[in-house]
């Protein structure tokens, strides 16, 4: 009894471990796989163009040179699935979707809606939910895949050090797929989605004493780099762009969902010089109130900075020179909240989303205004209050440019 | 259909064999009702003669929603 | 021990019975709780538990008073022959269905989660011919691997709550209020559904120290209340209610996005190997089930001879079953909840009733 108990369980571990591997013709040999990393989406004309960039693993994957090469194929289907099956008519791989870490998506095709671009990514089961999500804005997702790849670098590795840095600034996030799939299913909410945009470095074409600067001009006259910068904010209904959030009002935006991880304010001392003060910590209360059935909303933001560069002279820590930075802190911060509400105001969409914390504060009277919201929403009295420290310096103290009396 | 129907003989010869073999010739009507369900099931399964499957007929008899809009 | 040998013991049926509700449990508990109950799905299985509690005391009554005897011969006691052969034949064709049903499932999962250009025949071939291997083997050689995969697919699960609570957002899970009554008492009816204890109650004449079946019982659904609780809570509050409600494999998808360190991933393949061997238990058990059901009304010497019949039996009705898994689905929200809440609580309740108006048992026997 006991043999047949250990024969029975060996067989029936080594099927589902070995996934009955001659049976079955669904396995792949790592090899000889190709692994999507970076996905972009365009529009072309009625169709989709489906940018993929892989990477293969193995063996040669190990030297440099392989490394650096990314490669990138594209295609163009009635929808992903279509323009996906296409490259198995020319690519010399098999393509694994396990590995994607990043979609582009260009602004064109977002202005009809993200939702039916996004089910294919849901429902594969291939695909990572994950995986997170771009919008380009003016330039298609090709183009901004092949500038940085024609640049000799890899895309997924740029994108990945944009995503780990844009806590430095926290001037975007990132937004998984399943995330923003969870905000457009809610016909409450607006989306947002992480804002990537192609800058033209001006250059300054005469007085270039640097000759190695002016052949690099001479190349390539307009050098173009990929940053990530502020959001795409989506109808809630639609899911169509209705507009975009960048520098500062996009961070400001960051403040009041509590996004901000660290971040750059510069506030003048008594003598107008620079001071900048380094974001340590930010947290952001929404507090709804109901006023009969009037609705009130506070943004209440609790910040914390140090000192990180002193440009003027003045000796900054007296108790009244810390308010003054303060104040001056906390009338930014304001505005650029400020500045988010009105922008969320003007479109009428509710991108913070109050209306989750109204359900989770007042779970009843959610159920009765939810059908309502968009009205209620512009109907909303905003205030919002900023409550800042700042709580020290580092190395030095005073700043270089105090010299000593005498 | 030819392939069930010999995979049904088969199994049904060899019970068979193994029933005389133990005297369990008793459980041999039983038996022949299973062997016939089977082949009632593989013959089912192949020509489909209702055009529908037990889940439509299930689903349809407590009026599920499945059927519903369209 | 001579007179326990070729039996079980009520710790090791109730352990088959715990790995038979984790195969619907990880499939659908989270998707169906949170489609009615939506954030609050996670206190289904709390109010669940309460019922099933109730459940169990009524049942052991039943097992107290027949002690060393099957259900069938408990039915036939109680009731006349007629409506006994009738109550069994019905339950011959509900379990029949419910296998076909999982085996189907089983083979459709595969298919949906991993393979999905692979002729699906595959799985439920190698599937039933394992099952028809083992089931010769007797209940106890059953139990044993009950034992092992049931250590095996709690450790797994453990695992995966420990990679999978620190992603939780707390948001997803609220809010909770009196609006909330309704949706999850509804919800908790499709959850009680699990509660396959009756169904091996059918080789009850196998089970020894029948005395602790209460003991046990409350640890069992305990058991099954922790794992329905964790599995709800990390699937929604991983990624909420709306994509939880809309997926087929919820807690699957969920698994998915657990990644270890930001390298390792792919824990999905574990889940879906423990997934399997709670799927082969099931099968195995109630096909044990049926063959003892078919055993005791046809009057059968030995069920030895109709396993490999059988077994072809379930094969074809898997397949006529349903043309497409989105039947399957729909079959198991508007059918399959509904007759097993039928066949493990109504049906043995109403037996319970006229045992007791017939003084065949009495509640003092506990």
């Amino acid at each position: 009894m006991r043999r047949t108990l250990i024969i029975t369980l060996i067989l029936f571990t080594l099927y589902i471990s070995a996934g009955l591997e001659t049976m079955i013709g669904g396995r792949k040999s790592i090899t000889d796989a190709f692994y999507v990393t970076t996905v972009g989406l365009d529009k072309a004309k009625d169709k989709i163009k489906l940018t993929i960039v892989t990477q293969s693993l193995g063996p040669e994957e190990e030297t440099e040179y392989t490394k650096k090469q990314d490669k990138y194929f594209v295609t163009e289907g009635k929808t992903i699935f279509e323009a996906n099956r296409f490259f198995t008519t020319f690519m010399d791989n098999k393509i694994f979707w396990g590995h994607v870490d990043y979609i582009l998506i260009s602004e064109s095709l977002v202005k009809n809606g993200l939702d039916t671009y996004l089910d294919f990514f849901m429902r594969d089961h291939e695909t990572r939910l994950i995986a997170e999500l771009f919008i380009v804005k003016e330039y298609s997702a090709e183009e901004s895949i092949k500038l940085v790849i024609d640049s000799g670098e890899d895309i997924t590795n740029t994108l990945h050090v944009l995503k780990e840095d844009v806590g430095k600034l926290s001037v975007s996030g990132c937004v998984p797929v399943y995330e923003a799939f969870s905000t457009i299913t809610d016909e409450n909410c607006g989306s947002n989605v992480p804002l990537l945009q192609i800058i033209e470095d001006e250059k300054e074409e005469t007085d270039s004493t640097d000759a190695k600067e002016a052949s690099v001009a001479e190349d390539n006259p307009k050098s173009k780099r990929l940053v990530l910068d502020g959001y795409a904010l989506l109808d809630p209904e639609s899911s169509e762009l209705v507009g975009f959030l960048t520098g500062n009002d996009a961070r400001g935006f960051n403040f009041a969902i509590n996004k901000i991880k660290s971040g750059v304010i510069v506030v003048e001392d008594p003598e107008g010089e620079d001071v900048t003060l380094e974001i340590i910590k930010s947290k952001t209360k929404i507090i709804p109130k109901f006023n009969g059935d009037k609705l009130e909303v506070t943004f209440k933001t609790k910040l914390s900075t140090n000192i990180a560069e002193i440009d003027g002279s003045t000796n900054l820590f007296t108790d009244e020179n810390i308010e003054l930075l303060i104040k001056q802190q906390n009338e930014m911060v304001k505005k650029e909240v400020k500045n988010a509400i009105d922008f969320a105001l003007k479109h009428n969409i509710d991108i913070f989303p109050i209306s989750k914390v109204v359900e989770r504060k007042f779970p009843v009277k959610w159920d009765k205004i939810k059908d309502d919201w968009r009205k209620i929403f512009t109907e909303i009295t905003f205030n919002v209050e900023v409550d800042s420290q700042i709580d020290r310096t580092y190395s030095i103290k005073e700043p270089v440019l105090s010299r000593e009396d005498g | 259909m030819l392939k069930y129907i010999m995979i049904i003989g088969a199994i049904s010869i060899y019970e068979i064999y193994m029933m005389v073999k133990k005297r369990q010739m008793k459980d041999f009507n039983a038996f022949l009702i299973f062997v016939l369900i089977a082949l009632l099931a593989s013959y089912i399964h192949v020509h489909d003669p209702f055009d529908a499957s037990l889940s439509e007929l299930l689903l349809k008899l407590v009026k599920s929603e499945y059927f519903k809009g369209g | 021990m001579v007179k326990n040998k070729g039996k079980i013991s009520v710790r090791q049926a109730l352990t088959l019975f715990a790995i038979l509700t984790i195969t619907p449990t990880v499939r659908f508990a989270a998707s169906s709780t949170a489609l009615i109950a939506k954030q609050a799905a996670w206190l289904v299985p709390t109010v669940t538990a309460v019922f099933l509690f109730l459940m169990l005391y009524i049942l052991n009554i039943l097992l107290q008073g027949y002690k060393n005897k099957s259900f069938t011969e408990m039915i036939y006691d109680i009731t006349s022959k007629f409506w006994g052969n009738l109550i069994i034949f019905l339950y011959l064709v509900w379990i029949t269905i419910l296998i076909a049903f999982y085996l189907r499932f089983y083979s459709e999962r595969l298919v949906t989660s991993i393979y999905p250009n692979v002729k699906i025949d595959i799985f439920t071939i190698s599937m039933l011919i394992l099952i028809g291997f083992i089931i010769r083997n007797g209940i106890v050689v059953i139990a044993r691997m009950g034992e092992i995969s049931f250590i095996l697919i709690s450790i797994v699960i453990l695992v995966l709550m420990i990679f999978m609570i620190p992603t939780i957002k707390i948001n997803n899970l609220l809010p909770i209020s009196y609006l909330d009554i309704m949706p999850t008492l509804k919800a908790s009816f499709s959850g009680a559904a699990l509660f396959y204890v009756i169904y091996l109650f059918f080789f009850a004449h196998e089970f020894t120290h029948q005395e602790e079946f209460f003991k046990y019982g409350k640890l069992t659904l305990l058991f099954i209340w922790l794992i329905n609780t964790v599995i709800i809570l990390a699937s929604i509050g991983n990624l909420g209610h709306a994509i939880i409600s809309r997926s087929p494999l919820s807690f699957l998808i969920a698994v998915k996005q657990v990644t270890l360190l930001g390298v390792v991933s792919g824990f999905e393949s574990i889940l879906v190997a423990t997934w399997i061997i709670s799927d082969f238990i099931m099968i195995l058990v109630l096909t044990y089930s049926v063959l003892n059901i078919i055993k005791s009304l046809f009057k059968l010497s030995s069920y030895n001879s109709f396993i490999n019949i059988f077994l072809v039996f379930l094969f074809f009705i898997s397949w006529i079953l349903a043309n497409n898994v989105f039947e399957l689905q729909t079959l198991s929200v508007d059918v399959v909840v509904s007759g097993n809440i039928i066949m493990q609580f109504i049906l043995p309740i109403i037996i319970v009733v006229i045992a007791l108006i017939r003084k065949k048992i009495n509640i003092k026997t506990n």
